[in-house]
């Protein structure tokens, strides 16, 4: 096909659109429901009684703000990179220097502690994948109806929003707090998630698109 | 442009048009400027009309266009290499093969591999010697082919790729 007969042939599809909104927008709107979802998960699911004592740790107090920042960041990020030309690219490596720092400080927590004990904490992943079921969803048909070109990274980063901030309510109704069973059964399994993402990333965001 | 593609979002074909023409004209000279086969660039151009048209509605209106077309452009760029990357390592030896079938006379004169070609592609499978002929002798792009034979552009490659190994079977050409 001649390009002057492509030119044509879309020209004469060019029905009125409806535009892209604003990524604060589109971030504010998921934010909203994703927060309602986990907050609602965590209700069901039972706060730990020992928040009150929680709430002045340390550790406790990094993580969540980890969670919250890389939750925010990386699905804001995914958000503006969902529109073509609107990345800028050192922001692009604000989801990988949390994830990073996350990391840093739980080994440092368990290099500092005497003893550390994993435990089993096969419930913790599960609570991760149900509370982040809702918002990675939302987020996949938010990121489709822009126009994503990297799929796989757009993916991670949906993966990765939506398990931290699933980790973060986890965190709220979990009452284990040793640092390798935050290592283990908190932390790997937002990285497990974020790959899997990427993966269906690849798919959900076609270049075909 | 942005004007034109502004008018374009709320349905103004007239405008839509005008503002695919000129894209086109930009875009003909960048993506010229990056892949010397001018068929193979052509090729890649009316990909990037394509994924422009798909995603015109993200463009926000009163914004640059330059930076949004250039990064879709961008982005079929890459598709675009790593699909030549991935192609040419099959065909290099092929082609270099299949091409001389067009020039008969020269290697029927010199080895006679040009014989054994014609022959082997008489044996393949009637779909698999058509899609071979037009994309080597007659020099379609795949694109033509697949509207040719009503086949998608990924079977093309894939029954084009499957004769060649074909081909080279019988010409007892180990295959890489």
């Amino acid at each position: 096909m001649r390009t002057d007969d492509l030119i044509h042939d879309l020209a004469e599809q060019g029905r009125r659109v409806r535009l892209t909104p604003h990524y604060v927008v589109r971030f504010t709107g998921w934010a909203a429901a994703s927060v309602f979802w986990v907050a609602l998960g965590v209700a069901v699911l039972g706060l730990r009684s020992d928040l009150a004592v929680e709430w002045h740790s340390g550790l406790f107090l990094l993580q969540a703000a980890l969670a919250f920042c890389l939750a925010a960041a990386s699905a804001g990020l995914a958000l503006v990179l969902s529109v073509p030309g609107d990345l800028n690219r050192p922001y692009a490596l604000v989801p990988v220097a949390l994830l990073l720092a996350w990391a840093v400080l739980l080994v440092g927590a368990i290099l500092s502690a005497g003893h550390v004990d994993s435990g089993e904490g096969l419930h913790c992943v599960r609570n991760i994948m149900v509370l982040a079921l809702v918002p990675e969803f939302l987020l996949y048909i938010i990121l489709r109806a822009a126009a994503p070109l990297r799929g796989r990274f757009i993916g991670f980063l949906a993966g990765l929003g939506a398990s931290s901030l699933a980790c973060l309510a986890t965190s709220f109704v979990c009452r284990v707090d040793d640092p390798l069973h935050l290592l283990v059964w908190h932390f790997l399994p937002i990285l497990s998630l974020s790959a899997f993402s990427a993966l269906i990333g690849r798919s959900a965001f076609a270049n075909d698109r | 442009m942005a004007v034109l593609l502004a008018a374009a979002q709320q349905g103004d074909r007239e405008a839509y048009a005008s503002f695919l023409k000129e894209a086109a004209i930009l875009l003909r000279v960048y993506v010229g400027r990056r892949i010397a086969n001018s068929e193979v660039a052509e090729d890649v151009l009316q990909e990037v009309l394509i994924a422009v048209h798909r995603a015109r509605h993200t463009h926000a209106p009163g914004r640059p266009v330059g930076p949004w077309l250039y990064a879709i452009a961008d982005h079929r760029l890459s598709d675009a290499f790593r699909r030549l990357r991935r192609i040419e390592k099959y065909e290099v030896a092929q082609s270099c093969e299949i091409h001389e079938l067009a020039d008969g006379a020269a290697c029927e004169s010199s080895d006679g591999r040009g014989t054994a070609i014609r022959e082997a592609l008489v044996r393949l499978p009637n779909v698999q010697r058509s899609v071979i002929e037009m994309l080597k002798v007659e020099n379609l792009s795949v694109r033509e082919v697949a509207a040719a034979t009503g086949m998608s552009e990924s079977s093309v490659k894939v029954t084009a790729f499957r004769g060649y190994e074909a081909v080279r079977r019988m010409l007892g050409v180990r295959i890489k």
